[in-house]
């Protein structure tokens, strides 16, 4: 009788729906409706890329920004080197050292020929030129010049320079759909330094009446504009005898410089002189591999003999 | 039962703990994986320059787009570009990314008359570097549009579609 009445017991244990037993059904319903739910969306949604590692900071470049390029000016680099010189814009300043304090040169007057070495005391050629001192000044040339807002010497809209480009050619050209005319608008003095391309194809006498007919057309167009004028630089000796432009046309044209210079009125910079080395050709540290072009701190000098004599 | 019952629930909660993903990929606006990001545009013309054989070279920002190609800054969002400052190479290296994929179009056909006057230019000039312009890479990718004037235009591409 007991036997029978224990299994009945235990029958009814198993059966009976009581309240915790309902609520954990329901919860394990619940639970399982979610499991669903995460498992559907996980295996509908797309897998994720296979990300990878940002390599940011990885690939960064070897190149270095050098700043302070005057400090190193005497090691300079070749056309074999990559480098990001720091740009900023006008006005520049450059990072030199004060330097050796240069007694004021003469300054330039309209139709005087500036030499180096007039104003100066025999001692290596300054760098430290001052961009805020040409903030008012448009530089005017071929490739040459191209390399004053190339190697951000000096701010790229202080500058209408194109490869190639002549006295002549000077006149026609446009830049940004501007003349050089029209550019001139803006600044108080231009810097011109072109002939070289011109020699390859004319005489030095042709060029250099060209140059009068390029002055005179600024001057028209804007009586009380200050123009200078600045000797083409020499070529170096390694390659004056392959160029259809050699050093010996180079210093004719110079020279007719001056008369143009004389006879328009304007200053005449003879940066030609500063850019020659003992024989007379372009100095090994101011020419870049192709023995024409110039060199950084070539620029330099070049900038800060320019401010020297017109200041 | 209640053995059973256990087991069941156990079962279920290890389940939930290995199948479940992580909150922001699970509730993902639309479900979409996340976009791979792309570097600042001066670091791709830096890898580019390093990856490459160039010239000398420097850099410049988008101050200098007006200046060196006339190019309205309006609608770039970010510019990089690597020019040959000397006077003595074509070579140009460009990256800009423009405010829409039409403004890109857009810089894509200035860049390609620009190719084309500087190829002009180059000829009467050096024509030994003239190829570099003959074989001008100019081309957008979404908002980016690129111009690389240099002697392996399409390892320069390869570099920069690495790199967005």
């Amino acid at each position: 009788m007991s036997r029978n009445n224990h299994s009945l017991s235990n029958s009814k244990r198993e059966t009976s729906l009581t309240p915790a037993v309902v609520a954990l059904n329901l919860l394990i319903a619940v639970i399982l409706i979610m499991l669903g739910i995460f498992l559907y969306v996980y295996m509908t949604s797309p897998l994720p890329a296979q990300s990878t590692e940002p390599s940011r900071g990885e690939t960064s470049p070897t190149i270095v920004a050098s700043p302070d390029e005057t400090e190193s000016a005497e090691s300079e680099e070749t056309a074999d080197t990559t480098f990001v010189p720091e740009m900023t814009k006008a006005p520049l300043t450059s990072d030199s050292e004060p330097g050796e304090t240069d007694e004021p040169g003469e300054t330039g007057e309209p139709g005087e020929i500036v030499e180096p070495g007039e104003s100066g005391d025999g001692s290596p050629p300054r760098t430290d030129y001052e961009a805020g001192f040409f903030s008012g000044t448009l530089f005017v040339g071929d490739s040459i010049f191209t390399g004053l807002s190339g190697y951000g010497l000096i701010f790229a809209g202080n500058v209408f320079a194109d490869i190639g480009l002549s006295p002549a050619g000077a006149l026609s050209k446009t830049i940004n759909n501007r003349g050089v005319i029209e550019t001139a608008a803006d600044f108080d003095r231009v810097v011109i330094m072109l002939g070289t391309n011109g020699l390859a194809a004319a005489n030095a006498s042709s060029i250099s009446e060209s140059m009068k007919t390029l002055v005179n057309s600024l001057k028209s167009a804007y009586p009380g504009i200050e123009t200078v004028i600045l000797t083409v630089p020499p070529v170096a000796s390694s390659v004056s005898s392959d160029y259809s432009v050699t050093i010996d046309m180079i210093n004719e044209y110079n020279s007719l410089l001056r008369g143009a210079a004389r006879e328009t009125g304007c200053i005449l910079i003879d940066v030609s002189a500063l850019l020659k080395d003992d024989g007379g050709y372009l100095r090994g540290d101011y020419a870049q591999p192709d023995g024409m072009h110039l060199t950084v701190s070539a620029y330099k000098a070049l900038l800060s003999y320019v401010q020297t004599e017109l200041e | 039962m209640k053995r059973i019952k256990t087991l069941l629930l156990s079962v279920i909660f290890i389940s939930l703990l290995t199948s479940c993903k992580p909150a922001e990929d699970v509730f993902a606006s639309d479900g979409v994986a996340p976009e791979k990001e792309s570097k600042p545009v001066s670091e791709i013309t830096a890898a580019i320059i390093e990856g490459g054989d160039f010239p000398e070279m420097t850099a410049k920002t988008a101050d200098d787009l007006e200046y060196k190609y006339g190019l309205d800054a309006d609608g770039v969002v970010e510019a990089s570009f690597y020019v040959n400052p000397a006077g003595t190479n074509p070579d140009e290296i460009v990256v800009l990314k423009m405010a829409s994929a039409d403004k890109a179009a857009e810089a894509a056909e200035f860049f390609e008359k620009y190719a084309q006057e500087r190829l002009k230019s180059w000829r009467d000039y050096l024509p030994a570097e003239v190829y570099k312009l003959e074989n001008a890479v100019i081309e957008t990718n979404g908002d980016y549009v690129v111009m690389f004037i240099c002697g392996d235009g399409e390892k320069a591409k390869e570099i920069f579609e690495e790199s967005v």
